[in-house]
């Protein structure tokens, strides 16, 4: 028998022989589930379904934890599948609640007896209580938070510097062993109270005990796990974040393995952070030390007679940027190039391009680090670090009083926090959707047939405040296309674009916690209607560099400079 | 939506931030402007009950803003026949979340609540109310009180939200498979009594059973009344609206037992007897709640001569007699037979039930933006009731945030089933 909850009474089906497993599938897709079921509900729900669809064997069991997983039970019943649902209490506190699931349990034994023509075996039951688990002894990182798939979490640990607990909901499983009694409702009694007085998850009444997960000297960071359409855990998650010290990450998944990419450079970035946050301070000032503020780039690089280089390069979506600077830190040249379908050789090509207006080789390159999506693939790198390490660097070394980056690229944006000492604090990114990216703005101008440069100026000429209001970049061009037909003028349209871009990415970044100076970075910098609309929403000045495009390669080529 | 109530909206979200006081005043200022307009200058077109009905949601949306001290927060489904014997005035989610609506400024609360770190996939009636609060511009009720049935946004809400206000709570969880099983029934009455203990202690009161008593007894003539609504509207055809519809909610809910129930329920039935036999309309049964804040709902169902609107699932979810003598015996039982517990298939035998027996021509299925077991049923309830010839519209949409529908698909779909409906008749 498979089961998803771990209030489920796993022990009393080993008293019957069954061996419970927990029901945990990665999902490629929803193509059966969403024949069955609303694709708004919580996303381990439909891939319970498609899984059954797909490959259904066992029976399962299935508590009434969530509204979702309650109608996904429904939903498998109708489809004729041998689905058992128990009533789970919420109080987890009160002799009620307790009397309540014995009575639940004595029920399932009565149901099982009859369906297997087996009597329950006590015996059974207990020695099932033993299962040792790996036990972590130092410092780790939690994973808490709603239930993982097991790639996932496979994922974590192989990226991981550290050794990783499973604290999510289905991940601390651990029930006391009752007292020895032959009578079968006393023990069952007792182990309806042993059930419910585990660490809880979220949904019961009292939480005081998830304290534990987090009072614990060996933590050093927390990725917050979240399932997408599960809006249980996403609280808990903020109130954590602002009250614990250490690092913690949020990642979100549609229990698919769709965002694979995405999720690693968050994870990069986030054990970046840890280790930087433990071991690499100190050293951070000196190396910022003495920087001036909002100067030009051309400025800082002047061609000195240091033989020592250093490149940096980004790999984005949109275009590949080279930066190459000196031991000094000078920038002594950039190029910025498309993206072209293999990103090896568009690395190459910027680099080239960078090399080829200073008159150096690449043999006076003493190292290179890539950041960006396509990092890993380019062989001549000597490390490679996420763009949100890199962006800081970039972003700090230019003016060190910024605390909030704001990096609009072609198809992702980030708002990433720094401390005075320009290590990140916080970051966050847009999910798998185009709006609040340079990407949306293509679409945009398209549909008003303008081009980038026009979209930046018409922003800056509009009269009329007009609300763009759907979050969704489609529904947003066909809002857009019906502006048009009701005769809005243009300016007033970008404006109105230019706005829900500002305020998609500054609720993104939780308006509250963003903090002066801001420095915004990545291609749609160069759009001065956007760079306004922030600076109205924030009410403050926002600077933009003069190459907005290389802060990320900069960065890169400065990390280069240090290892 | 007028021009002035979108600047009114506009004022009220601008403030919030800053002077959360002055966004509350002028909610109440502009609450207490329409209470007016509905009891003097109602639309024509509506029945008498329908107008009381208004004014009297009106009063109790406005009560807890400018009385927080006598004031409970609670969930639609909480028995505030408690809270009536007690002298308590309720404040429920759905019904303040739809005001802010009508303010045109659930916008500005659900951004705020979002900022805060509440989940966008969250019922927008749950994080209106939330951003209210948050943002200090809803005042601090005396305590909070909620049942965990049929909605999991109860648990999130509630728990935030007397974190935030640090008030007491109080939480009544009611199991959702066992309608007929008397320990369920047991456990959930002991809960009431606790509760009574939570309301005592809260207000320094002993708890009036007497009170209680008389409460159940005008519940139980109201469901009387009620009962013989429903037969009425089973042959008639009975102007209704959107709004009228959601206004019937705090009745059949919130206020049910109180003396303003009583007397909404007696209007609703004489307003009925006045009215002659159906006339051929298309009815349509509703099941949740409804986007009554939509133009375009509005105009198709509002005052039509072509639509009979016939009633929200949620306005008979749970119509049962009550035993006096054992007050809180059968409010548990009452509560724990609600049909939107359980199994989707229950919900949906009540609505096949009610579809025959209405005379309903066809099912509009509300999926209301974040609501789990609505969404989640939505194929089910569908395939049962067309399995016994009732057409089913599934409409996915939103109650209470204006910003996240899109308003010409739905449209375009709810007109295409009505088209459908017609030629079928």
């Amino acid at each position: 028998m498979k089961y998803a909850c771990k209030y489920t009474p796993i022990e009393l089906l080993a008293g019957f022989g069954m061996k419970a497993e927990l029901l945990n599938p990665t999902a490629e897709n929803y193509e059966l589930s969403d024949q069955y079921i609303h694709s708004n509900v919580c996303s381990y729900s439909r891939s319970i379904i498609e899984e059954r669809l797909r490959d259904c064997c066992v029976p399962i069991i299935l508590t009434s934890c969530c509204d979702s997983i309650e109608r996904a039970g429904d939903v498998l019943k109708t489809l004729g599948q041998e689905v058992y649902i128990l009533n789970l209490p919420h109080h987890n506190d009160n002799c009620c609640s307790k009397l309540l699931y014995q009575k639940e349990l004595l029920k399932l034994i009565d149901e099982l007896s009859k369906a297997l023509n087996r009597e329950f075996d006590v015996e059974k039951f207990y020695d099932s209580f033993d299962y040792g688990g790996e036990e972590i002894s130092g410092p780790y990182v939690s994973v808490m938070g709603a239930r993982i798939n097991s790639d996932l979490l496979e994922l974590i640990k192989s990226e991981s510097p550290l050794p990783v607990k499973n604290n999510t909901c289905t991940g601390i499983r651990s029930v006391e062993k009752p007292p020895q009694t032959d009578d079968i409702e006393e023990l069952m009694a007792l182990y309806s109270d042993a059930l419910l007085s585990q660490i809880p998850c979220i949904r019961m009444s009292d939480i005081s005990k998830r304290r534990d997960l987090i009072e614990d000297p060996n933590l050093r960071g927390i990725i917050y796990n979240t399932v997408n359409f599960c809006d249980f855990y996403t609280f808990e998650y903020s109130k954590l974040k602002s009250a614990l010290d250490v690092p913690v990450l949020k990642i979100e998944t549609d229990y698919t393995m769709l965002a694979t990419e995405q999720i690693k450079t968050r994870l990069g970035a986030f054990y970046e952070n840890m280790i930087t946050k433990k071991i690499k301070t100190p050293t951070c000032q000196t190396y910022y030390a003495g920087t001036d503020t909002r100067v030009a780039l051309n400025d800082r690089s002047p061609m000195t007679s240091s033989h020592i280089y250093y490149a940096g390069i980004d790999t984005g979506s949109t275009s590949t940027n080279a930066v190459i600077i000196d031991d000094k830190k000078n920038i002594i040249s950039f190029a910025i190039v498309p993206t072209g379908v293999k990103v090896a050789e568009s690395a190459q090509k910027a680099l080239d391009e960078a090399l080829r207006k200073t008159g150096l080789e690449i043999g006076d390159i003493s190292k290179t680090v890539a950041t960006g999506y396509g990092r890993a693939r380019i062989d001549f790198r000597a490390e490679d670090v996420t763009e949100i390490t890199c962006h800081a660097k970039g972003a700090y070394f230019l003016n060190p009083k910024v605390r909030t980056i704001i990096d609009i690229g072609g198809q992702d944006s980030k708002v990433i926090r720094l401390d005075e000492k320009g290590n990140v604090t916080d970051f966050v990114m847009n999910d798998k959707c185009a709006a609040g990216t340079g990407r949306f703005i293509e679409m945009m101008a398209q549909s008003l047939q303008l081009s980038l440069e026009e979209m930046s100026s018409y922003g800056l000429k509009w009269d009329e405040d007009i609300a763009i209001s759907s979050m969704c970049s489609v529904f947003a061009q066909s809002e857009v296309v019906s502006l048009i037909a009701s005769d809005k003028k243009l300016e007033d349209i970008v404006h109105g674009i230019n706005n829900s871009i500002a305020s998609k990415i500054v609720a993104l970044g939780r308006r509250g916690k963003l903090e002066r100076e801001f420095i915004m970075t990545g291609g749609v910098a160069r759009n001065i209607g956007v760079v306004r609309a922030f600076e109205d929403k924030l009410d403050a000045e926002i600077i933009v560099p003069e190459e907005p495009d290389i802060c990320g390669a900069l960065g890169a080529a400065l990390i280069a400079s240090e290892i | 939506m007028s021009q002035i109530i979108k600047k009114f909206g506009q004022i009220v979200g601008s403030n919030m931030e800053k002077h959360p006081k002055r966004s509350l005043n002028l909610l109440r200022f502009g609450y207490a402007y329409s209470g007016l307009q509905m009891k003097y200058f109602p639309e024509k077109y509506l029945l008498p009950n329908q107008v009381y009905s208004s004014v009297v949601c009106n009063r109790l949306i406005r009560y807890p803003l400018s009385n927080p001290e006598n004031s409970a927060v609670v969930n639609i489904f909480f028995p505030c026949e408690l809270l009536h014997a007690a002298g308590i005035r309720p404040e429920f989610v759905e019904g303040f979340a739809g005001y802010l609506n009508g303010a045109c400024c659930e916008r500005y609360f659900i951004d705020y609540i979002e900022n805060v770190g509440m989940p966008k996939t969250l019922c927008s009636y749950h994080k209106a109310l939330l951003g209210a609060a948050f943002s200090n511009v809803l005042p601090k009720p005396k305590f909070i009180m909620f049942t965990t049935m049929i909605c999991d946004a109860n648990i999130i809400t509630f728990r935030a939200l007397a974190d935030f206000w640090k008030i007491p709570l109080f939480t009544v969880d009611i199991p959702g498979n066992s309608s007929n099983d008397a320990e369920a029934i047991s456990y959930v009455e002991e809960q009431l009594k606790q509760a009574v203990t939570f309301i005592e202690e809260n207000t320094n009161k002993k708890f009036d059973y007497k009170k209680l008593k008389e409460v159940i007894r005008r519940e139980n003539r109201s469901t009387m009344l009620y009962k013989e609504y429903l037969k009425e509207l089973s042959s008639k055809d009975i102007p209704n609206d959107v709004t009228s519809e959601m206004y019937k909610l705090f009745f059949t809910h919130i206020l049910n037992g109180s003396e303003e129930a009583e007397k909404y329920f007696e209007m609703l039935l004489d307003d009925a007897k006045k009215i002659e036999e159906a006339n051929g309309r298309i009815r349509i049964l509703w099941c949740h709640t409804l986007p009554y804040w939509q133009k375009s709902m509005k105009e198709i169902f509002n005052n039509s001569e072509k639509y009979q609107l016939l009633c929200s699932d949620m306005n008979f979810d749970a119509i049962m007699e009550l035993d006096e003598d054992k007050p809180l015996r059968s409010l548990a039982a009452k509560l724990l037979n609600n049909h939107g517990l359980g199994s989707a298939e229950r919900r949906a035998g009540k609505l096949l039930h009610m579809a025959k027996y209405l005379n309903a021509d066809g099912v509009i299925y509300f999926n209301h933006w974040g609501c789990k077991k609505t969404l989640g049923g939505s194929g089910i309830t569908k395939k049962i009731l067309e399995e016994n010839g009732i057409p089913v519209l599934v409409l996915d949409g939103d109650g209470c945030d204006r910003e996240n529908v899109n308003d010409g698909q739905m449209t375009t779909r709810l007109q295409a089933f009505l088209e459908i409906l017609e030629k079928r008749k």
